[in-house]
């Protein structure tokens, strides 16, 4: 909620100009491997990342992590780990963006890095998807 | 032409590991050195295995030597030594007579029947004076005497080899 | 008329000793070896210091990133290496000393923290 009344404040202070606030949702999948640890980074051209929040399902539904000097600028490190013993495998919605641009941003989003690992500390593959707010 | 490089010079490049240097001492007084050892041990055999232990040690001494004199100077103790430690082991092994004077191996029978009544004391600096070339310094430098005595127990020393050869 | 002394001085020669080719052979090669090992012993030493140094390192680091917070020692330092720490401060495991990324003079939870923070940060 805290991320919402900012963006309404952002919102109106702007004038004269056709930005708009967007929310990306942002997926991965670890396949069959249960997820413990993951840090993505990325950039999104003329656009500025307003706000953070988290996923869908535990145990990623509190925020990640990431550097506060992101906010406003166009790019980012999201980052997180879980220690629960029964972290879920397969496609997830790990977080939520939310993008002020004149235009639909989330075509613009480019996946820079992608760290992630498996219970025990292994590296393991992770695919990355960016979607607007609502797609599945 | 090469200005031939003196001893010290020689054991200062040999000191840095140069392997030519070394052999250019080796050359320049091997032949003294066996010599040297067969005076003292009368055995061709002994006095090669000297030969070897005396550049062995020269070796082993390379690494804090700093030569002041000839190289023939720090190594006559050194040789002495080791033959006469052979020597000393054959006769414990033969029936050689044990108060056969040293030194005096390969050298002429009636030379060595006049050399056997001179003392010790006054037979080494003859040697050195007379076979080895020492110069008195060189013989005061090798016997660590002062050169007053040297100079005085040569002095005796060609006083009572007159009188063993007859001379008035 | 000669001097009988002068004579007799002059009959005093050194023995004359052959050496075999073989034993200049002998010792020279002992020589050769003897100075080389000289030679080489300053390169030696340092080989065998950096010898030491590079497995203490290894043994150290097990090979890793020598980079503050390389937990996990892939050369990097992001949030896989928080969470190793995290897994190994819940198990018990031992420690690395270089792991107290706050200086504190303890491996524990803050260091989680400052590893967290590190592997974000945009600068």
């Amino acid at each position: 909620m805290r991320y919402l009344a900012i963006l309404l404040v952002c919102g109106l202070a702007l004038s004269g100009q056709e930005r708009r606030f967007q929310a990306i949702e942002l997926f991965v999948d670890s396949g069959d491997t249960p997820l413990a640890a993951w840090q993505i980074e990325l950039t999104v051209a003329d656009a500025s990342i307003v706000g953070v929040e988290g996923g869908a399902t535990a145990p990623w539904l509190d925020a990640p992590r990431y550097d506060p000097e992101a906010l406003t600028g166009g790019r980012i490190i999201l980052a997180a780990f879980t220690l629960t013993e029964n972290a879920p495998a397969g496609r997830l919605r790990i977080a939520r963006l939310h993008i002020e641009a004149t235009d639909n941003a989330s075509e613009r989003v480019v996946i820079a890095a992608v760290v992630a690992a498996g219970p025990g500390g292994e590296r393991i593959p992770l695919e990355v998807e960016c979607l607007p707010y609502g797609e599945k | 032409m090469a200005v031939e490089r003196t001893d010290a010079e020689l054991i200062e490049a040999c000191q840095r590991g140069d392997a030519r240097a070394f052999e250019t001492l080796y050359r320049r007084h091997r032949d003294w050195v066996v010599s040297l050892a067969f005076r003292f041990c009368g055995n061709h055999d002994d006095a090669l295995d000297v030969l070897q232990e005396t550049f062995h040690y020269l070796l082993r001494k390379l690494p804090g030597l700093r030569l002041s004199a000839k190289l023939t100077t720090f190594l006559y103790p050194a040789v002495k030594h080791r033959a006469i430690d052979r020597r000393r082991a054959a006769t414990r092994m033969t029936a050689l007579p044990a108060e056969e004077p040293v030194g005096m191996h390969g050298l002429p029978l009636d030379v060595r029947e006049v050399w056997a009544t001179l003392g010790p004391p006054q037979r080494e600096v003859l040697e050195l004076r007379f076979l080895e070339g020492f110069s008195l310094d060189e013989i005061a430098a090798t016997l660590r005497l002062p050169v007053g005595t040297v100079k005085s127990r040569l002095h005796y020393a060609l006083a009572a080899l007159r009188q063993k050869i007859g001379e008035p | 008329m000669d001097d009988p002394l002068t004579r007799f001085l002059d009959r005093l020669e050194p023995p004359s000793v052959e050496v075999p080719e073989a034993v200049d052979r002998r010792i020279l090669g002992h020589a050769r070896w003897v100075l080389l090992r000289r030679r080489m012993m300053p390169v030696l030493a340092v080989a065998a210091v950096l010898l030491v140094a590079v497995t203490f390192g290894w043994q150290r680091y097990g090979g890793r990133s020598l980079q503050p917070g390389d937990v996990d020692g892939d050369g990097s330092v992001n949030i896989v290496d928080a969470y190793v720490l995290a897994v190994r401060l819940r198990d018990g495991s031992e420690l690395d000393r270089t792991w107290d990324l706050d200086g504190d003079g303890h491996v524990d939870e803050r260091d989680i923290e400052v590893l967290g923070k590190r592997s974000v940060a945009l600068r």
